[in-house]
C-alpha cells in the first residue's frame, strides 16, 4: 500500500486523480453438506460501512436478505455508500460443496470486503463476511466464514415465506431445497425472534418427512461452522 | 476465523537459540544431505469421537490427496467409512509426491495425545514440503479429521506452531447413524450421500437429539475444531 501510494505520488504529475483501482479475485465455497446459499452479494466498500454488528438488531436490508434471500436492499445501501458491487456470481443458488469465483475492481477508499447470502433451509440464517480489510500485498488469502442468525424471525423451521414478518422459510419451487425438506411440520413453537444478530445455533430438524415439528431434515440439512471458505486473491 | 488455521511462533528465546544453532542449509562434512527434524503432536479434542489410526504425510508442496468440494479417493473413502487406512496408505506408497508417512499406533481416543517424529531432507523442507493428516471420526458414517498441506519451511529450529483441525464429511455415505453403517462395519463402495464431495461435516444428530434409528448418543456429538496439532522443529 505504502509503496503503491508512493509510486502514484511520483506518477501524479501526469495523473488525473489520486484514485486508484485494484483487481481482486473473490472465491466463495459453500462448505456445508446440505444447506444452500441464495444469490450472494459481494462488495468492496469504505471503512465506515458494514452489513451488521453482532449483538445489535439487523437493518431492514439485512432482514430481507436473511429471511428471503432478497439482496436489493443491501445493494441499494452499498450503492449509496459508493461501494463496488458484484451480485449473484453463482447465477442462482450455490449448492453444498460448490464454489463461485468472481472479479471485483475496487476503487478509491473501498478497501473492505463484505458478502452475504441466506442459508436455506433456515428462517433467518445467513453466511457473511463483514468488512474484512482487503490485503494489499499480492497473494492468496483464506478466510473461514460462519453462519449467523439475523434475530428477526422465530426459528419455527416450517415451510413458509421469505417475506419480512411472515413465518417460515421460503422454498424455491423445483429446487433441491424443496425435495430435501419435509412437509407438514407443525412448527417449533414457543419461540420469538431473538432481536439481535448472533452466531447461528444450528437447526434442530427432525426425521419425519411428513410431520412432527420441523420441515428440516435433521440428518442432511445441518451444518457446523465454518459454512464457507472465502479466498481473496490480490493480483 | 483465525481459530482454524493460526500459527503461534515459539518463545523468543527459542527463536534466538534457533538462530544461533541454525545450520539448515549446510551439508555435513561427509556430504550427507542436511536433515530437518519435526515433532508432530496430535490431540483429540472431542468428547466421545475416537480417531482411527492416524496417517501423517510429508509431501511435495503441489501434492493434494483430497480437496474440499471434490469427490474423495477410494483410499480415503475406506478411511472415512471404516477407519482402515490400508488402501489409502498403499496408494501413498506408490505416490512419488510423498516424502514419508507416519502411522498412528491405534485408535486415538478423546482427550488423548499421540506424538510422531519426522526427519526430512532440509532441501525438501526449503522446497516447500507440506504436512497432511487423515483419520476417521470413529463413530460416524463417513466423517474425517484432516489437516491439508501445512507448510513447514517457516519454522526455524526450536519453533513450533499450533493448529486446530475441522471435521469433514467424505460425501460417500449417507449419515444414517445406524449401527450397521457406523464405524469399522461401514464400508460400502456405493456412494449414496446427499452431497458426493468432501465438505465440512454437519455433525451427528444422535438418538438423544431426535434421530430415531441412530446408534449414537449425545456423547458422540462434537463441534469444530476436533483436533489440536502442534508441529515443532527440533
Amino acid at each position: 500500500m505504502q509503496i503503491s501510494r508512493l509510486l502514484l505520488g511520483v506518477a501524479s504529475l501526469c495523473a488525473f486523480s489520486v484514485t486508484h483501482a485494484a483487481d481482486v479475485e473473490i472465491q466463495v465455497q459453500n462448505l456445508t453438506h446440505g444447506t444452500y446459499f441464495t444469490p450472494l452479494i459481494v462488495a468492496a466498500h469504505n471503512s465506515s460501512t458494514k452489513l451488521f454488528s453482532v449483538g445489535m438488531p439487523a437493518s431492514m436490508s439485512l432482514t430481507k436478505m436473511a429471511e428471503g434471500g432478497d439482496i436489493a436492499g443491501l445493494d441499494a445501501d452499498l450503492m449509496a455508500a459508493g461501494a463496488n458491487i458484484m451480485k449473484n456470481p453463482a447465477a442462482g443458488l450455490l449448492a453444498p460443496s460448490k464454489s463461485t469465483t468472481t472479479m471485483l475492481t475496487t476503487t478509491g477508499s473501498n478497501t473492505y470486503l463484505s458478502l452475504a447470502a441466506m442459508l436455506l433451509p433456515t428462517n433467518d440464517g445467513f453466511v457473511a463476511a463483514n468488512a474484512i480489510q482487503i490485503p494489499t500485498t499480492k497473494g492468496e488469502y483464506v478466510y473461514w466464514l460462519n453462519a449467523y442468525d439475523a434475530g428477526t424471525e422465530a426459528n419455527d423451521e416450517k415451510r413458509g415465506s421469505g417475506a419480512v414478518g411472515v413465518a417460515g422459510f421460503p422454498v424455491p419451487p423445483n429446487s433441491p431445497i424443496d425435495t430435501m425438506s419435509g412437509t407438514g411440520g407443525t412448527g417449533i413453537t414457543g419461540l420469538t425472534a431473538e432481536g439481535f444478530v448472533h452466531i447461528h445455533r444450528g437447526v434442530l430438524g427432525d426425521d419425519n418427512a411428513t410431520g412432527r415439528k420441523s420441515d428440516i431434515n435433521n440428518m442432511t440439512q445441518r451444518w457446523l461452522n465454518p459454512v464457507a471458505r472465502l479466498v481473496i486473491t490480490v493480483k | 476465523m483465525n481459530l482454524y488455521h493460526y500459527a503461534l511462533l515459539g518463545s523468543a528465546c527459542c527463536l534466538l537459540a534457533g538462530c544461533l544453532n541454525d545450520n539448515d542449509n549446510d551439508d555435513d562434512m561427509m556430504g550427507a544431505p542436511a536433515k530437518a527434524k519435526f515433532e508432530v503432536t496430535v490431540t483429540n479434542e472431542t468428547a466421545g469421537q475416537p480417531f482411527s489410526p492416524l496417517t501423517i504425510i510429508a509431501h511435495k508442496a503441489t501434492a493434494k490427496y483430497w480437496a474440499l468440494g471434490e469427490p474423495v479417493s477410494v483410499g480415503l473413502e475406506y478411511v472415512a467409512e471404516t477407519g482402515n487406512p490400508t488402501v489409502f496408505r498403499d496408494a501413498l506408497k506408490m505416490d512419488n509426491t510423498v516424502y514419508m508417512t507416519k502411522e498412528g499406533k491405534g485408535l486415538l481416543f478423546s482427550g488423548k495425545t499421540e506424538s510422531f517424529e519426522l526427519e526430512l531432507n532440509q532441501s525438501d523442507v526449503s522446497a516447500g514440503a507440506r504436512l497432511s493428516l487423515a483419520a476417521m471420526l470413529g463413530k460416524t458414517n463417513d466423517g474425517l479429521v484432516l489437516m491439508s498441506g501445512q507448510k513447514l519451511s517457516e519454522l526455524k529450529q526450536g519453533q513450533s506452531m499450533t493448529l486446530h483441525l475441522l471435521s469433514y464429511d467424505a460425501g460417500t455415505e449417507l449419515n444414517r447413524e445406524t449401527a450397521e453403517t457406523l464405524g469399522s462395519a461401514g464400508f460400502n463402495p456405493v456412494r449414496d450421500d446427499v452431497t458426493s464431495a468432501l465438505t465440512v461435516h454437519g455433525g451427528v444428530v444422535s438418538k438423544d437429539d431426535g434421530l430415531t434409528n441412530s446408534a449414537l448418543t449425545q456423547l458422540e456429538k462434537w463441534d469444530n475444531p476436533v483436533a489440536k496439532v502442534s508441529i515443532k522443529r527440533l
